[in-house]
């Protein structure tokens, strides 16, 4: 049965088993179907997803809002970017770049595992899709257990898959069940190959359950952020930094939470405090922010009175607000760490000079993920290369944030070579 | 601080204690408001930061007239600097928030602690021995999961549970936690031999030690069945902390590995900046045959609890949580309103009775459970 048919009950470990018996069954076929084929249909998937007129797209941008809590409007932007630079092409190219087989006097070939687990996390649609495809790709099948702030995404895949090619799509099995039930957790993990995506106690309790032979691609807490150059910043960044906030709400790991700033005359950051809450207040008239639960607004009104009551201290901070908790900035000139609320919470942090960027960005390791870089110039290259020193895994332009590449070094790591098997296969000599 | 304001601040406090001290727990509005709004006054003129965030909400003492309108500050506002309306000079006593390394600790100065005590004193006795004021006090001894306040001056916990044990433990009373190491070989002979009844008062890790230590012994000993009467005070929740054990199942193991039944385990809901304590009813009412009202925490007369709605800073509606704000009075020398981060649920809108459903998620982990805990772990390592 392919994840098309599945009922929505959580699962026991009999019935893990018996999925996962079912999936590897389809192993061999799977592999011998070769590369270019199963990267022909996956290809054709992620074209499915671009396309705002396919099926997959529209089950996409019309079930998400009640399953993720997204507003539609919110929902379609993400989607619309996110998807933009997934091509079929691009796809192929990761492909070629991490495992295709290469060499003259040797050969390196690659194999995938007779099943991947691949646990799902967060509710955006885009990295759900991918971490299904990547196994897919390698010739793994993939046993899927769904976010559970989003038990829609993994489904709609298969359904896709489904309608490009049946076989594929019977290679995923989705296999919802309860964390806390260790049977069904210990059926899971037994996979010789793991995928997940989670926060650092979730992969440290994945942990444990892998044994020393499996492979496994672990992406874990990461949070991202913006440099700001208030010296070289134009009003179409402020426009691009605050869509970087609004997208996804703030919720994914590439979303920024805070902005360091540096340079710019005085008053530039007052300024760029005031103008990034001007193109906020006007993104939650376009973009509407979703609905939030009440622990959440809890944190951003005292995330806010903390800063006035800081204020009335008289240190130097100010807050921009909305009228409810719909989106914060919050403008520091200390990096201290500080609780991000997230929900479209942003803390600008003005800095003195390059030594205390540095200072700053080297709190945020190991978490960093991805940094918008805006203004620099000439500076630019020196800029990147302390991002990456402190482990950032992705620089961008602003506005970008939310459109990774699909090779993108996600953790700090290949996509596919963490769940495949490489060997060297040396070329007989007469 | 002049003359006339010190006679102010006073004259309140005064007439605080002398309600603190009262026998019956009078639920006087009128008397609340009153104090409320003087005390809001003399802490507007007294705490220039405090005036200034006030004034920022443009709500002064011209122009409030109710006690609820009196602005709340935020819990972690105590982290950022001295929220005090006195000279720093005349601090007697500092206590810290717990943190973890990483992060900053909150600090509620004081420079007495009369009104400290004299709150805590009726609400631990009216909640957690309540015979005393049914008149038949036993001499009950304390155990207490805690520090010595000698050896964590800075805790208020620790602080509160040595007036406590001053004022009415009986001779078998102490604390048992030494360099931070629960010594629960110790505890757990005492508990075996003990043919009186016992009050056992600590952190809710501190009783998750506890438990893992008779786990460890339950295979060779069994189980302890504490003398009838006996009782836990069990204060702080788990703040996003590891080893969370959900209150339910907490209580259902202690009732179960002590032989102390469900209604003689009380909560207390406190922290740090506050001066006074909420308590959990079920005790209380056991002693004064009100069986049958849900377990909920009691406000005591001289505070008050508001529930509000984070998106809108309204009252939450009914049934719905909100943003835990509480109106102290014992907090004469800081700021009496404070918005907590935790959210909570009327359970008797009407009596005031109310449960703390947990920390919003995202904030920061603060609370006396986790300082004990750290100590631990600290020794551990």
């Amino acid at each position: 049965m392919s994840g098309v048919h599945e009922a929505t009950a959580l699962m026991s470990a009999a019935a893990i088993d018996e999925a996962a018996a079912r999936i590897c069954a389809q192993s061999a076929e799977l592999r011998s179907r070769g590369a270019s084929e199963r990267l022909k249909h996956l290809g054709d998937l992620l074209e499915c997803f671009r396309d705002p007129e396919s099926r997959a797209r529209r089950d996409l941008e019309s079930r998400l809002p009640a399953a993720t809590g997204f507003t539609p409007e919110t929902l379609r932007a993400g989607i619309e970017l996110g998807f933009a630079p997934w091509t079929a092409d691009a796809l192929e190219r990761l492909y070629a770049a991490e495992v295709a087989p290469h060499g003259s006097a040797s050969q390196v070939r690659s194999s995938g595992a007779p099943h991947t687990a691949v646990l799902l996390a967060g509710s955006i649609p885009m990295p759900s899709v991918l971490s299904i495809v990547l196994p897919l790709a390698i010739g793994s099948p993939v046993l899927c257990k769904p976010a559970s702030r989003d038990d829609t995404t993994a489904r709609i895949v298969a359904d896709a898959l489904g309608e490009i090619d049946p076989f594929l799509a019977e290679c995923v099995a989705i296999t919802p069940f309860d964390a806390q039930n260790d049977d069904a957790s210990s059926a899971f993990f037994s996979a010789p190959c793991v995928s997940a995506t989670g926060s650092d106690e979730t992969i440290d309790a994945i942990h444990r359950w892998l044994g020393p032979h499996q492979r496994r691609v672990l992406y874990r807490h990461r949070v991202s952020v913006a440099v700001v150059d208030l010296a070289n910043v134009t009003r179409e960044d402020v426009v691009q930094l605050a869509l970087d906030i609004a997208l996804w709400d703030q919720l994914g790991c590439l979303s920024p939470v805070v902005f360091h700033l540096v340079g710019g005359a005085e008053g530039a950051d007052e300024d760029f405090a005031a103008a990034l809450a001007t193109e906020l207040a006007a993104l939650e008239t376009r973009l509407p922010r979703g609905a939030i639960d009440p622990a959440a607004a809890v944190v951003i009104a005292n995330e806010r009175a903390d800063a006035e009551m800081r204020a009335a201290l008289g240190q130097p901070v100010s807050l921009h607000a909305s009228e409810g908790t719909h989106w914060t900035v919050v403008l520091e000139h200390s990096a201290e760490s500080r609780p991000a609320p997230l929900h479209r919470f942003i803390r600008l942090v003005a800095l003195p000079d390059r030594v205390a960027l540095r200072e700053a960005l080297g709190r945020l390791v190991p978490h960093l993920a991805g940094v918008a870089l805006v203004g620099f110039r000439d500076r630019r290259e020196e800029i990147v290369d302390v991002c990456v020193e402190f482990g950032a895994s992705r620089v961008c332009e602003a506005g970008r944030l939310q459109a990774p590449p699909i090779d993108w070094k996600r953790d700090n790591q290949p996509l596919l070579l963490g769940m495949t098997s490489l060997a060297t296969v040396e070329v007989a000599t007469d | 601080m002049t003359g006339k304001h010190h006679q102010s601040r006073s004259a309140i406090e005064a007439e605080l204690l002398d309600w603190m001290c009262e026998p019956v727990w009078a639920d006087d509005a009128a008397r609340f408001e009153t104090l409320a709004l003087r005390l809001f006054a003399f802490q507007f003129e007294h705490c220039d930061a405090y005036a200034r965030y006030c004034a920022a909400r443009d709500a002064t003492p011209r122009n409030v007239s109710r006690w609820f309108e009196i602005p709340p500050v935020p819990t972690s506002a105590f982290k950022a600097g001295a929220l005090t309306c006195f000279d720093a000079a005349g601090t007697v006593k500092t206590f810290h928030t717990s943190g973890t390394t990483t992060s900053k600790r909150g600090a509620l100065h004081l420079d007495t602690l009369a009104l400290y005590e004299a709150s805590l004193l009726p609400n631990i006795r009216r909640f957690v021995f309540p015979e005393v004021d049914c008149g038949a006090w036993p001499t009950m001894s304390m155990r207490v999961l805690a520090p010595d306040p000698m050896d964590a001056p800075d805790s208020s916990l620790s602080h509160m549970f040595g007036v406590a044990l001053e004022a009415f433990a009986g001779p078998a009373s102490g604390y048992d936690v030494r360099d931070g190491v629960l010594e629960s070989d110790a505890l757990i002979d005492r508990l075996k031999s003990t043919d009186e009844p016992l009050a056992l008062c600590g952190t809710a890790f501190a009783f998750v030690h506890l438990l893992e230590a008779l786990d460890g012994k339950a295979h060779r000993e069994g189980e302890i069945a504490l003398p009838g009467g006996s009782r836990i005070m069990e204060t702080g929740g788990f703040k996003g902390r590891s080893r969370e054990v959900p209150q339910g199942e907490l209580y259902e193991s202690l009732s179960k590995r002590l032989g102390i039944p469900d209604h003689h385990i009380v909560n207390q809901y406190g922290m740090t900046e506050l001066g006074s304590q909420f308590y959990d009813n079920v005790l209380f009412d056991d002693y004064n045959g009100k069986e049958g009202r849900p377990r909920q925490k009691v406000a005591p007369p001289w505070t008050r609890i508001r529930l509000l709605d984070p998106e809108t800073g309204e009252r939450a509606r009914e049934g719905e949580a909100g943003i835990v704000v509480i109106h102290d009075l014992a907090n004469t020398g800081s700021i009496a309103a404070l918005q907590t981060a935790d959210l909570g649920r009327w359970v008797d809108r009407a009596s005031g009775g109310f449960e703390v459903l947990g920390r919003a998620q995202g904030a920061e982990a603060r609370g006396c459970s986790i300082a004990a805990d750290e100590r631990w772990q600290e020794a551990h390592r």
